[in-house]
Parts: structure tokens; C-alpha cells; sequence
């Protein structure tokens, strides 16, 4: 069965601004290229960050100013439309780009409701959010050689479940680009761990990508994905939709820390 | 009745118009059997000077070398120079190189000759590994798991830090959020952001709650916030630490290798300790060599990657293969080829500069050695020899251009460490030039403490004839030039002393002799011999004649056309003809000219025209006077000279300068007061002194050739002569032409020592000597002229004195009036 048949569409879940989402955008048009399907793009107004605003006793905390200062709701709304037209404007450059069918619209929810409330079962889902961290920690220009948004790497949390690296190379095949891959194959036994070994090398050899297996005995927690998360730096993190429901509370916990890319496999 | 001159004692012989030599004399068939020599010739005082220069190091001893130009100065000065100089010890190589401190003073590294290019090509070697191996290092396994360690660690602890406060005000019921520009805390209601409507039906107390909350945990956020700041700095820190640990680690390893070549020059190893430490401090800025560059507009030069040319070695002098102490000629002595120059690029429109681009002068190549100059080039070049004075008063060698050394402008430069100017200067001009600077810069008495005097003359003697005939051997020899028979050298002598103007001496003028060696060898080349012959010379030397005489032969043109009125023949009186000579370049030719004297009743005014209308030179004006002078003290001791007597150059319209044709108006003067005619067939030249002796002048044999000339072309009487101070017979080299004749008897050079001499030449009698009681023979010449004088005092005086003119007294019981 090709690609084609079993996606239908990609959908990406924004929230975020259009710079920090290139990254998700670039994957969601690749994917929906590669596999022939529709870009679903929507641009997500947080849900907890519009009643936040609309509190009276809240205020914003600058990541650069000192103090924080009181902020409504007329101006988040501001803010989150500009973001909005500006990724509009982004995934229409990609899209066109590519030559792609598209959609795009803007609601009001939680990003990560997406992969698992929006998708259908055979879309592909990515989400593009921000994390609870400053801006501009990313290596400083100290480090010349540490990765980088072009270099970093791809994370891909896998179990060891049949079908799972079919799934996850169905999607890592078409997402294009060379960097490295990190594979996490968290709590499996021994033999499986056996078994992932060899299907990583087959993918790697395939895919012309350098992987890394990461540590297998670690348990999956919300602390050992944010963990590895945090080591790595991943620019994007690939993961099962049916491994992600699984874990949907621990990875909706650490998600919410961390930036970045989130693609969700069927 | 006194006798006339005995015209036969003042006559010369031929034998006495030119020194010829015999090729008799010379022991060789030609000068193919000459080994020929290199020794300078004549010039031994100007050869102890440059020993003395060699010899002397200490301050101030550079030697200027001055004489005519075309004596070989300069040939013989790096012929002796060059021959000291193999002696002498190569000096060191100096080598600009990267101030990495301050990177507007490049610093200057002196090292053994030859060991400056060898560290310049081990720094490539050094820069073309590091472009390889400090990448090679940041992709190393070490380096990277090093980082993520760090990296991670970081991250952990930032994130540890929003999470710990995000769990723990999730856990009092608040929520962290992200917001555009920042972060927010708002309350939580079943896990969500609690909804306006719901917050507000909250009872107030509940709020104030949440508010304080709020507050506490922003407070903590801010913490976290300006932690975090910290923190990064404290990777960043580590980072580099890391950076310095492993890069520094494969820097050295290249660089022991390197530096063990260099154990001995602490400077060199200054040099590359500092390099090291700066590729160190810049080793991520190797990574952007392997990056693509930067998107570029036309003609913009953006550089990307790191300019490596810092660690480059910019070898300013290279004495490695020289063959001891360098010898410099700088044919183009301006201010920056003497001491060196900063070029620039255009970056960005702008002109920038660095240390890989100074350039040496001549002054730094010639350091350990000698630099010679042209010292009229160098004077002639602006600010060249305020520069030159400059390095040598202060013994260093600043390189800046001459706008900067003289302020005039004020763009950003480098100031690279001056170079000590250990350098034997040596100037080689006219003795005009070094007169001039001696006499009006201070300074350079105490620069050029030594001169070396060429000459172009050497006395004829044997050994001074063998050694030129040696130097000409050796002209031929590196001219490629037929060998020249014997005959032909004899006549190349006899030109050299012609050159000389002197039968005594011999010219050794290089340049004039190279030329008629060539010249003579194209004479023998027209005529297909395979050996230069005296024919040819004589063919060489009549060609250059007939090349230079257009204007003279246009000037007797002239005369034998009547245009400019030349006797040459019968008897005037106050009309003689006197010589001058013309220096037209290098030519030189002899003319004569018509001189006039009238007398009148005066007051003892002697008028020379030319003098009057400006047209007179200092010299000759006092010619005039000592003529005057002369003609006073011989007729009118007693009682006022009462006479006007008017002198001049008929047809010249140019400047009159010289004294040598003060005999010539003497005799007119005294021919129009005696009223005695003056012969037109002679010609005169010499000048006189106030006791009436002839005394000697320039140019005789051109002015004697130039009389002969026009004679010869009007025809030759047998009678035609010229007549000379005999203190001149000395410097006769007369053309064989004017010999033959003289031998012939168709032409005469008379050689006198007394105005009277002359007197009884031109007028065919006797000068008359003064007696006793000093007077004249009345029908003497002289006589006549103290009889015309007489009567010219008479009639100035009152008529009842005029009968009783006062007695004229012996010169010898002369009393002051």
C-alpha cells in the first residue's frame, strides 16, 4: 500500500511564531509532498494563554526585561493575530514552494490536542510550539560545532510494538535531510533491544542518515523524556501516535516545557 | 730704431703643437694580447676613501663620490664595493610579522640570512594544517560528547529550574504560561487556566490568595530568569575553556615542530607562541572556512573565514642567496623605494592595509652592505633626501609614507617597528652637487664624513699609459669589439689627451673613450677589417666632429661670407681679432672675433660697451680693468691719463665673459694711441695682468683650430697664425691638420709671455722699452702711445702750461703723488 492511500493529509498545528515555526513547517510540507498529501496548516490561539490573559491578576514576565508588567487580553489577541498572519504567510511561501493543495485557518485550543482530537488515523500530525525556556539558549557562538538548527538532531521515540519502525520509517524516509537520528526504544528487553538494533541499521544504511540508539533501559517517564530531550537538543522529535496516546499525560507534561518540533506518526 | 720681435723665438715647432704617441712605444700588435685590467686608473685617492669607508663603521662614515660624470664613479665604486662585500658576512634576513597585541605595530624579527623564508613557508605549512586540524578537532567524538555534557548540564539545570517552579505552582493551583514576549502565571481550575467568569465568582479573599501567589511566583521567575543569565555565561566560559583544552591541545602538537627549528631566536619563538595562543582564542572562526561565503555584491570582497594571512610571515629582505654583504644600486631613489612603503587594498571601498603588506626600500635591502645613489636623482626625488638623512641621523629604518612622515594625512596606518639602518650610504654626483650640500646642509658634513675624488685626467707617463691601454683592453674586451693594433691605441692616447686639453696629461673619461672605441670599431666594420686600425680612429673622431659642428660651421659660414666681418688678411688699426670659445653640450669649437678700440680726448674713462649694455661678465669687466690699470701705470704715473677709450666685441650679441681676450684689447687699445696697424693675418688670445705679462686661458687649442679653420677655408697665405700666452704651449694638442700645416709653414702659433710681444707681432715693430728716465724710442710703438698721451694731457691743461708738459720719471723712482 502506498503512502499515497494511507495519508491523506498533514496536518500542522502552529503555536508559535512564524520564525520558530519554520522548522515545523518545513517538515509538514515535506511529509505532504513526499506522501502526495493535503497540508492541513492551523494556527493554534492558545487556549490557556487567552484566559490567562483575560485574568485580572496576571501579569508578563519578560524573558529579557526585568519586572513584570501587567497585560490584557485586547493585546494578546494583537499579538497571537499577528503571529497568525505572519504563519499564514510562511507555510503559503512553502506550500507554493512545493506545489502543494492547502488549507489554513485559525483556532482557538492546545496544540497538543491536535495529534490526538483533530487527526484522523492515518494524517500525519506535526505541531510547532514554544517551551517554557528563555530565548536564545541555544549554544552560544562560544561553541562552534554544537548543533545548530541546520545539525541537530532527530529524535525518534520508538517502542518495539510490530509495525512501529515500519510507521516511523514510512515517515522518517519522506521527511528528507541528512542529519543525525536518535532513537530511543525506552524500557524494551533485551531481545527487543536485539531486534531494534538491526532494524536501526537497516534504516540507517536506507535512509543515508548516521543513527544513534540511545540508552534502551531507562523507563519512560516525564523525566527521562525531558531528560533526553534536553541532552540532545533535538530539532524535531518523531514519535508513534499510538506509543505518544499511551503517554499522552507524561508527554503532554514535558512537552510543555520544551520548544520545538512534534511529529506525530499514524 | 729698436729691432722688431725676432718672430722665429716666439714661433712654435710642430713638434710643439702636439704630443703625439709612437706606437713604437707600446709593446703589443693589438689588444688581443692585452689581458686587460680592472684596476681604477688615476684614481687612488678616491680608492683610499672607499677603503677608509669600508674599513670604518662608526657613525657618519658614508662617502660621497663625487667628479665629472662619464669617469666611472660609479663602476669603480661597486666594482670596490662589491669585491669588500664577498668578505663580508651575509647580514640578517628581517621579516615583518603579525602584532597580535596591538596589531597596528607589526613587529620586526631579525634571523640568520636565509632562515627568514624558511619561516615563512613553515607558517603556511603550520596555517594549512590547522585548517584542517582544528576542524577535524571540533568534530572529534571527544569534543563533541565533551559539549553535550556541558550542553546538557545547562539545559538541565534551566530547565530543571522552570520546571521545579512550574510543578510546584502547578501544585498551589497555578499555572506557568508562555505568552508571546514572556512568560504569565494564572490560576488553574481542573488542571486548566481557570476561566475569567470563574475567577470573578471567586470570593476575595480566594483572589487576594491567588494574586500572592501570583506575586511570590513572578518573583521566583525573576529569579530563575537572572540565574539563567549566569548560567549561560558559565557554559559560555566552559565552552571556551573546552575549546582552549582540546584545540590548544592540537595547536601545540603542530606547533613543537614548528618551534623546535627555532630554538635559538627567542623572538621566532615569541612570534609563534603568540600565534598559537591567537588561533586558540579564534579557533571557532576556522569553522567558517568550510561554511559558504556570504552572498556578495559585484565587486565587494566579504571575506568569510578567518583571515589567516595573521599568522603569515612577510619576509622584507631575503639574504639567503646572496653571497655576503648585499651591494645596492637604486636607480630610482624616491621616498618610499628608499625606505620602504605600505601598500594597500581597497576593501569595501575603502584602502586598508596590514603587515603582510609593508614593503622593503632600498635601505633595508642594502642593511649589512652598501647602497649606492645617484645623488641628483635622489635630490630630485620629493622628500627622498630629507628621508635618507632622516634613517641615517636616527640609524633606524621607519616605514611610512611620505604624506604620513610629513603629516599630510591622517588615515588610519600601521607603525611597524623600525628596523635598525645599519647601511653604508655611498652618493656619487658632481663636485658641484657635493660643494653645494656641503655648503648649505648642516647635516651632511656629519652624514658623508668621507669623499672620494675621481678625476678625468692622469699625468702621460709609461705606467700611466700602460694602465690605460690596459682599461681599454678591457672596454673592448666586454664591448665585444674588434682588437685594436697599436697604431690605433696610440691614436686613442693621443685623443685622450686631447680630451685632457693637455700634453701632459691624459684623460681617462670612460664614457668619452667607450665611445670611440665603438664608434671606432664601426669605422673598422664599414670598411670590413677585422682589426681597428688609426684610421679608424681618426674616421671616429672626424665623424664626431662633423655629428656636433652644424652650428659652428654655421658660425664661419658666417665670417667667409662677410656676414660677421673677419680679417684675415692686411693691416687695421685699433682692430684686432681675438678668440672665444663655445661650449655647446659636449661640443666644444673656437671662433674669432672681431675686437675695436677708439681713443679720444677724455677724462680716463675706459668704456667697454658690453659692460655698459649689460652684455659683460665679472670676469671680463675685470680684464678691462686690468688692462686700464696696466695702461695707466706704463703712461701715466705722473699725470692724469686724459683719454676716452672705447672697447668692443664687434658682432656678438650674447654675454662676453672671460678674460682671455684682455691681451687682444690691449693691443687694439695701444694700435688706435699709436695709430699703428695691427696685422688681420693673426689671431690672440691670453689674458693680461696688470705688469703687462700674458697669462694663460682655456680652450687654446679649439680657439687655435677655430682661427685655422677659417683661414683654411679662405686659403692658407703662409703668413695666418695665432698667437697664445706661453704658459698654454703646455696644453697644446692641436688636430694633425693645423700641424701639417704648421710644418708646412703655411701656418703659425707663436707663444708669447709680454704685452710687448704682442705688440711687435701685430704691428710689425718694435714695442719700444722704457729707458732710464721711462721713456719710450719716439718711433717705438710704445713711444708713440706716451707721445699721443702726452698731447692728449696738453690740451686739457691752460694754455700758458701747455708748453711745459712735466718730465716723465723711470718707473723705478716712481713716488705716490
Amino acid at each position: 500500500m502506498s503512502d499515497a492511500t494511507t495519508t491523506r493529509a498533514v496536518r500542522l498545528a502552529l503555536a508559535v511564531s512564524a520564525v520558530r515555526a519554520a522548522r515545523a513547517i518545513d517538515a509538514a510540507t515535506n511529509l505532504a509532498a513526499a506522501m502526495h498529501a493535503e497540508l492541513s496548516a492551523t494556527y493554534v490561539r492558545d487556549e490557556d494563554l487567552l484566559r490567562a490573559a483575560a485574568l485580572p491578576c496576571t501579569f508578563e514576565i519578560g524573558s529579557l526585561a526585568r519586572g513584570a508588567r501587567p497585560f490584557g487580553l485586547a493585546e494578546i489577541e494583537r499579538a497571537l493575530k499577528r503571529e497568525a498572519a505572519d504563519v499564514e504567510r510562511a507555510v503559503s511561501v512553502a506550500a507554493r514552494k512545493l506545489g502543494l493543495g492547502w488549507t489554513f485557518e485559525v483556532l482557538r485550543g492546545r496544540a497538543m490536542d491536535w495529534p490526538f482530537e483533530r487527526a484522523g488515523a492515518h494524517d500525519i500530525t506535526v505541531v510547532g510550539k514554544a517551551g517554557l525556556e528563555l530565548p536564545a539558549t541555544r549554544p552560544e557562538p562560544a561553541s562552534p560545532y554544537a548543533p545548530h538548527h541546520a545539525d541537530a538532531p532527530i529524535l525518534a521515540i520508538i517502542d518495539t510494538t510490530p509495525g512501529a519502525f515500519e510507521r516511523l520509517d514510512r515517515v522518517l524516509r519522506n521527511l528528507g535531510g541528512t542529519t543525525a537520528l536518535a532513537v530511543w526504544t525506552p524500557g524494551t528487553s533485551a531481545q527487543d533491544a536485539q531486534t531494534a538494533r538491526q532494524a536501526l541499521r537497516s534504516m540507517a544504511m536506507e535512509s543515508n542518515r548516521a543513527i544513534r540508539h540511545l540508552d534502551n533501559n531507562e523507563s519512560f517517564s516525564a523525566a527521562s523524556v525531558g531528560r533526553v530531550i534536553r541532552t540532545l537538543r533535538p530539532d524535531v522529535v518523531v514519535i508513534t501516535r499510538s506509543l505518544a496516546e499511551r503517554i499522552r499525560a507524561d508527554l503532554t507534561t514535558v512537552l510543555r516545557l520544551v520548544a520545538g518540533t512534534m511529529i506525530f506518526a499514524p | 730704431m729698436e729691432p722688431a720681435i725676432d718672430t722665429g723665438k716666439a714661433r712654435l715647432l710642430p713638434a710643439q703643437l702636439r704630443r703625439s704617441c709612437h706606437a713604437d712605444d707600446l709593446s703589443f700588435a693589438s689588444t688581443a694580447e692585452l689581458a686587460g685590467s680592472l684596476d681604477p686608473i688615476g684614481q687612488s685617492r678616491a680608492v683610499d676613501a672607499l677603503k677608509l669607508a669600508v674599513g670604518v663603521t662608526h657613525e657618519g662614515y658614508n662617502l660621497f663620490a663625487l667628479g665629472p660624470a662619464g669617469v666611472g664613479k660609479r663602476a669603480t665604486v661597486e666594482a670596490i664595493l662589491r669585491t669588500s662585500a664577498r668578505a663580508q658576512p651575509r647580514p640578517d634576513d628581517w621579516c615583518y610579522v603579525n602584532n597580535f597585541v596591538e596589531p597596528r605595530r607589526p613587529i620586526a624579527i631579525a634571523m640568520p640570512a636565509g632562515q627568514a623564508a624558511k619561516l615563512k613557508k613553515d607558517m603556511e605549512r603550520w596555517i594549512e594544517e590547522l585548517r584542517t586540524s582544528i576542524p577535524a578537532t571540533f568534530e572529534s567524538d571527544e569534543f563533541r560528547a565533551r559539549l553535550e555534557a556541558i550542553d546538557a548540564e545547562f539545559n538541565e539545570r534551566q530547565s530543571h529550574a522552570f520546571e521545579a517552579l512550574g510543578e510546584e505552582a502547578s501544585r498551589n493551583g497555578i499555572a506557568l504560561v508562555r505568552t508571546p514576549a514572556g512568560f504569565s502565571f494564572a490560576p488553574l481550575a481542573d488542571k486548566e487556566v481557570m476561566t475569567p467568569e470563574v475567577y470573578h465568582k471567586l470570593p476575595e479573599e480566594a483572589q487576594r490568595e491567588i494574586g500572592a501567589k501570583i506575586e511570590k511566583y513572578q518573583a521566583d521567575l525573576e529569579h530563575i530568569v537572572r540565574d539563567a543569565v549566569e548560567w549561560r555565561r558559565e557554559r559560555a566560559d566552559r565552552v571556551r575553556a573546552l575549546t582552549r583544552e582540546l584545540i590548544g591541545f592540537a595547536v601545540a602538537r603542530l606547533t613543537e615542530e614548528v618551534r623546535n627549528r627555532y630554538l635559538t631566536l627567542p623572538r621566532v619563538l615569541a612570534f609563534i607562541d603568540a600565534a598559537k595562543d591567537d588561533v586558540i582564542e579564534h579557533a571557532e572562526e576556522f569553522k567558517k572556512s568550510s561554511e559558504p561565503p556570504m552572498p556578495m555584491i559585484p565587486g565587494m570582497n566579504v571575506r568569510n573565514e578567518i583571515d589567516l594571512r595573521r599568522y603569515q610571515v612577510n619576509v622584507l629582505v631575503d639574504h639567503d642567496a646572496e653571497d655576503g654583504a648585499p651591494v645596492v644600486v637604486e636607480e630610482y631613489p624616491t621616498f618610499p623605494n628608499l625606505l620602504g612603503r605600505l601598500e594597500h587594498i581597497s576593501q569595501l571601498g575603502a584602502l586598508v592595509t596590514d603587515f603582510t603588506l609593508i614593503r622593503a626600500g632600498a635601505l633595508h635591502r642594502a642593511r649589512g652592505g652598501y647602497l649606492l645613489i645617484d645623488a641628483l636623482k635622489l635630490l630630485t626625488q620629493p622628500f627622498a633626501w630629507e628621508g635618507l638623512k632622516r634613517a641615517l641621523t636616527a640609524r633606524k629604518l621607519s616605514i611610512e609614507s611620505a604624506g604620513q612622515a610629513y603629516g599630510l594625512f591622517s588615515t588610519v596606518t600601521l607603525e611597524p617597528d623600525p628596523i635598525p639602518c645599519e647601511v653604508k650610504v655611498v652618493l656619487f654626483g658632481s663636485r658641484e652637487i657635493y660643494y653645494l650640500l656641503s655648503s648649505h646642509d648642516p647635516e651632511f658634513s656629519a652624514l658623508f664624513k668621507l669623499a672620494a675624488e675621481f678625476t678625468d685626467e692622469i699625468q702621460w707617463n709609461d705606467a700611466n699609459r700602460t694602465a690605460l691601454v690596459q682599461m681599454m683592453a678591457t672596454m673592448i674586451r666586454d664591448r665585444r669589439l674588434r682588437p685594436f693594433d697599436r697604431d690605433a691605441i696610440a691614436a686613442v692616447l693621443g685623443h685622450c689627451a686631447r680630451l685632457a686639453d693637455d700634453s701632459a696629461k691624459l684623460s681617462i673619461h670612460r664614457e668619452s673613450i667607450d665611445e670611440l672605441l665603438v664608434e671606432s670599431d664601426f669605422q673598422a666594420a664599414s670598411a670590413a677589417r677585422a682589426t681597428v686600425t688609426a684610421a679608424d680612429i681618426r674616421g671616429a673622431v672626424a665623424a664626431q666632429r662633423v655629428r656636433s659642428n652644424l652650428i659652428e660651421e654655421r658660425m664661419r659660414e658666417s665670417i667667409e661670407r662677410n656676414i660677421v666681418m673677419i680679417d684675415t688678411a692686411g693691416s687695421v688699426v685699433g682692430q684686432i681679432n681675438g678668440l672665444s670659445v663655445f661650449q655647446l653640450g659636449r661640443t666644444r669649437f673656437g671662433q674669432p672675433t672681431r675686437i675695436t678700440a677708439t681713443t679720444r680726448l677724455g677724462k680716463g674713462e675706459m668704456i667697454d660697451i658690453h659692460r655698459e649694455v649689460a652684455l659683460g661678465g665679472p670676469i671680463h669687466s675685470k680684464g678691462v680693468l686690468t688692462l686700464s690699470a696696466f695702461l695707466a701705470a706704463r703712461f701715466s704715473r705722473l699725470r692724469a691719463l686724459s683719454l676716452h677709450a672705447t672697447l668692443s666685441f664687434e658682432q656678438t650679441y650674447g654675454t662676453v665673459e672671460g678674460d682671455s681676450a684682455s691681451v687682444a684689447e690691449l693691443v687694439a687699445l695701444v694700435s688706435s694711441l699709436a695709430d699703428v696697424p695691427l696685422r688681420q693675418d693673426l689671431a690672440i688670445t691670453g689674458s693680461i695682468n696688470q705688469r703687462g705679462q700674458v697669462q694663460a686661458i682655456g680652450g687654446v687649442n679649439e680657439k687655435i683650430e677655430g682661427f685655422f679653420d677659417l683661414c683654411a677655408a679662405r686659403g692658407l697665405t703662409g703668413s695666418q697664425g695665432v698667437v697664445i700666452p706661453a704658459s698654454n704651449q703646455q696644453h697644446l694638442m692641436l688636430r694633425e691638420d693645423v700641424v701639417q700645416a704648421a710644418a708646412e709653414g703655411s701656418f703659425h702659433v707663436y707663444a708669447i709671455s709680454h704685452i710687448d710681444e704682442a705688440l711687435a707681432l701685430f704691428s710689425g715693430q718694435a714695442a719700444g722699452v722704457e729707458d732710464l728716465r721711462g721713456e719710450f724710442a719716439p718711433d717705438s710703438v710704445n713711444g708713440r702711445v706716451a707721445a699721443r698721451l702726452a698731447q692728449l694731457h696738453g690740451l686739457t691743461l691752460p694754455k700758458k702750461e701747455r708748453r711745459a708738459p712735466p718730465k716723465r720719471q723711470p718707473s723705478n723712482r716712481v713716488r705716490a703723488p
